[in-house]
């Protein structure tokens, strides 16, 4: 089956099987929890789906399986894989909606309160909701047996796992994600009830109900994937698999913000009693409720899944990937902390200026000062620890320094932090201007002009101070690795093969710029092949044509050569090369100067990526609008969650 | 996957907290319970309680008389209309200031509490409760939202100098 019909046959198939089975459920709806009187219009609803899902699905599902029986390519391809996980994934979640609004419902109803205090489906009852989890249960259980007999043929070359590995890590963070939740609402009725009054009590009744739902639902979800997942570490490819880490980074750093951001609340709430705000002890403890409620769980989930980063990374065996991988976590961590730590020293510069102008009174800045404070004494160890650590790393002399200082992300690191800061600069530095030249040009000084100038400079030197810091740490950074790297260029001669032509010249052109140390000669292949000494040569550049039919003199050179060896794909007639995308001599040079580069400070070698400059906006794009995406659902996911 | 104590320890932590919330549950507050002791604060307080047992008609009877003090009926509707949608997501406590009183007027603080969750953190706001005291009583002239609706009457009490003292 061609890769579009595939795509075709799969798509039809999973919606014409929604079609059928929510054209069920509306039906089974209308005749056990409506009654059909009244009811023709739900009733032509259910059975139009029916009627027109049913022949559509069982023709396309029909061909999709017998395909896949009789040919293993088919039933091994990566689109079935993503077909029948997808279609689990697509029943589970209404499945587990709902099994949550039943137990919700039931909860609700023995807790003593009215139906309106449910959190989802209040607008089904629980027949609706039942009739709901049996169709799609059952639906569920036939994919299910049928995913399960495609991956017990032990087929070679099977895609299943790969699909299988990203379901199961899904419903790892989401049943997570409910345990959280459910934890949350617990810890908010136990912290909220003992000592209040009883219609104080009343008010988060809803959050036990909630939260045993969610835990009742989530727990379950959480442990069973999780476990899953777990044992499947014994197979070497789950334990390569780069998809556990990115969720094993994406779990510990997004719990790591949640407790820093409960953390500061708390602080912050602590700080304005301290400072002298009037707050009775049990308000106090009220107002903290649901920082605290985050804070522990996240906390616990940011000790178990850290540990368990920490452990994988450290168990690596390509050191510099590992260190590469610790680095990615730091840096998130000292960027955000960095970010907390300015915005706290601002803010608190701010309001001790106003005190200082008399344009504020003490009393009435608690709130600001308390919230400056909270944010440096989150920010600060925020900030520091890693980067003390990162710096620790980047300091050192030997092959671990270097990587360490050449690391992309240090690189954007230090220059995102330099950008951010010029740009704060500059507008600091504009504005005191405008303010005093629009003083002196006008002649209108304004009763706030000394606190405002005041107020601008303060910020200029936190914005200066950092910028110098941060640019000191470039610096060493580059004199280090231009000594560093120097040498290492220096002690890896190159030979460039060739004559002077339009690859050569921008070659040599480009390894002076990239390495002036990095010693490189070039033959001309009208003298011959190279003599002896050139046998000590690191690296040697030649083209395809002289690689493929080199002259006798130069095959029995490159015979006794033990070095490494670069072949410039030059296009020859005849002559295809798989894989190899058209460019042009100067493309091929850039290329070629980066690898010997590459070669010559001990770095692994990569690819040049696509130069299509529409490619790089698509994914520009389409990173910006995941974000977006990912941002709004864990919105909406944390609103009705953690209400 | 079985030697992993950690994880057995959330499980159980988390089975704990369940027994924990059940047990804070069947042991919770459940009879609204009124201070009746004639000072300010008491009524404050039982004004509060009334509103959050919408036992309307209760709260209603602390407030002052006035000349275009609101009926009972429209009060009944408002509060429950306009008041307690506000009050599900708020709570209030008297304090954590002293009552101030002068003569027959008496100004009692409290404290409103409102919102609070993940993405929003609670509104602390400290306010007064003005009381005037009628045939002995202490009754309600001025409240801040949400136990009050602008309009139910004017309040008539001048400012009073306040001086911090305990009501009787």
């Amino acid at each position: 089956m061609s890769a579009a019909r595939r795509f075709y046959v799969y798509a039809v198939t999973l919606l014409s099987l929604e079609m059928v089975i929510w054209g069920v459920v509306g039906l089974l709806r209308t005749i056990f929890s409506r009654g059909l009187i009244g009811a023709g219009s739900l009733l032509a609803t259910g059975l139009s789906f029916v009627l027109v899902g049913l022949p559509i699905f069982y023709f396309h599902w029909r061909t999709a399986q017998r395909d896949a029986l009789a040919e293993t390519q088919e039933r091994t391809s990566r689109l079935r894989g993503i077909f029948l996980y997808g279609t689990l994934f697509a029943l589970l979640i209404p499945i587990v909606s709902s099994l949550f609004a039943i137990i919700n419902r039931v909860l609700v109803a023995l807790i003593g309160l009215p139906s309106s205090a449910v959190w989802f489906g209040r607008n089904q009852s629980a027949v609706d909701n039942f009739i709901a989890l049996v169709v799609l249960s059952l639906a569920f259980f036939y994919f299910w047996r049928v995913t399960r007999a495609d991956e017990q043929a032990h087929l070679l070359e099977t895609r299943l796992p790969e699909t299988r590995r990203l379901f199961r890590y899904l419903w790892v963070m989401i049943g997570l994600t409910m345990t959280v939740a459910g934890v949350y609402n617990l810890l908010r009725f136990i912290l909220t009830t003992p000592g209040a009054r009883a219609e104080q009590a009343q008010l988060v009744l809803p959050n036990l109900a909630g939260g045993i739902t969610l835990l009742l639902v989530g727990l379950p979800l959480w442990g069973l994937f999780w476990w899953a997942v777990q044992d499947a570490q014994a197979e070497p490819d789950e334990r390569r698999s780069l998809l556990r880490l990115v969720v094993l980074y994406l779990i510990s750093f997004a719990s790591i913000i949640g407790v820093v951001a409960a953390a500061a609340s708390v602080i912050q709430s602590l700080l304005r009693a301290l400072l002298g705000e009037p707050v009775g002890g049990r308000v106090l403890l009220r107002e903290n409720t649901p920082a605290i409620g985050l804070l522990i769980p996240l906390l616990v989930v940011w000790l178990y899944y850290g540990a368990i980063r920490a452990r994988e990374v450290a168990a690596l065996a390509d050191q510099p990937r590992r260190a590469a991988l610790g680095r990615v976590y730091f840096y998130l961590l000292s960027a955000l902390g960095l970010g907390i730590t300015f915005g706290g020293l601002y803010t608190l510069i701010e309001f001790l200026v106003l005190i200082a102008f008399g344009e504020t009174q003490f009393a009435a800045a608690v709130g600001s000062i308390s919230d400056s404070l909270s944010a440096l004494l989150v920010g600060l160890p925020l900030w520091l620890i890693p980067w003390r650590r990162m710096q620790r790393e980047a300091l050192l002399r030997d092959d671990a320094g270097d990587h360490a200082r050449r690391s992309l992300l240090r690189k954007i690191y230090l220059y995102l932090a330099l950008f951010l800061l010029v740009i704060g600069a500059m507008s600091f530095a504009g504005q005191i201007l405008y303010a005093v030249l629009n003083a002196l040009l006008t002649t209108r000084f304004a009763d706030t002009l000394p606190r405002q100038v005041t107020q601008l400079i303060l910020w200029l030197a936190l914005d200066g101070a950092l910028l110098w810091y941060h640019y000191r740490a470039l610096r060493a950074d580059s004199r280090q690795s231009q000594q560093s790297l120097g040498q290492r260029h220096a002690a890896f001669p190159t030979l460039v093969i060739g004559e002077e032509d339009d690859f050569v010249r921008p070659l040599l052109e480009d390894l002076h710029r990239m390495a002036p140390r990095l010693p490189v000669a070039l033959h001309s292949i009208q003298r011959g092949a190279p003599d002896e000494t050139m046998l000590a040569v690191k690296a040697v550049v030649l083209p395809l044509e002289l690689a493929l039919a080199p002259s006798e003199s130069l095959a029995l050179w490159l015979d006794e050569y033990t070095g490494r060896r670069l072949i410039i794909p030059t296009m020859l007639q005849d002559t295809t090369l798989l894989g190899q995308v058209e460019k042009t001599p100067i493309q091929m040079a850039h290329e070629a100067a980066r690898t010997i580069r590459q070669m010559a400070e001990g770095e692994t070698l990569r690819q040049a990526p696509p130069t299509n400059p529409w490619v790089i906006v698509g994914y520009v794009l389409g990173a910006l609008f995941g974000l977006l995406l990912l941002f709004f659902l864990f919105a909406m996911l944390s609103v009705w969650l953690f209400q | 996957m079985r030697e992993d104590r950690f994880f057995l320890g959330i499980l159980i932590g988390i089975g704990l907290l369940v027994i924990v919330a059940l047990i804070v549950f069947f042991s919770r507050p459940t009879t609204v319970r009124y201070v009746s002791d004639g000072t300010a604060a008491g009524v404050v307080q039982d004004y509060i309680t009334a509103l959050y047992a919408r036992d309307f008609d209760r709260a209603y009877e602390f407030l002052a008389e006035a000349d275009d003090k609101v009926s009972l009926e429209t009060f009944r509707t408002e509060a429950e209309f306009s008041l307690i949608p506000s009050l599900n997501n708020t709570t209030v406590d008297v304090g954590p200031e002293e009552v101030s009183s002068s003569g027959n007027s008496a100004v009692v603080p409290i404290t409103i509490l409102r919102g609070g969750g993940v993405l929003d953190s609670a509104d602390r706001s400290l306010q007064e409760v003005q009381l005037t005291r009628q045939d002995g009583d202490w009754k309600i002239t001025w409240a801040p939202d949400p136990l009050w609706i602008y309009g139910w009457m004017t309040p008539s009490t001048p400012e009073p100098k306040l001086t911090p003292t305990t009501t009787p």
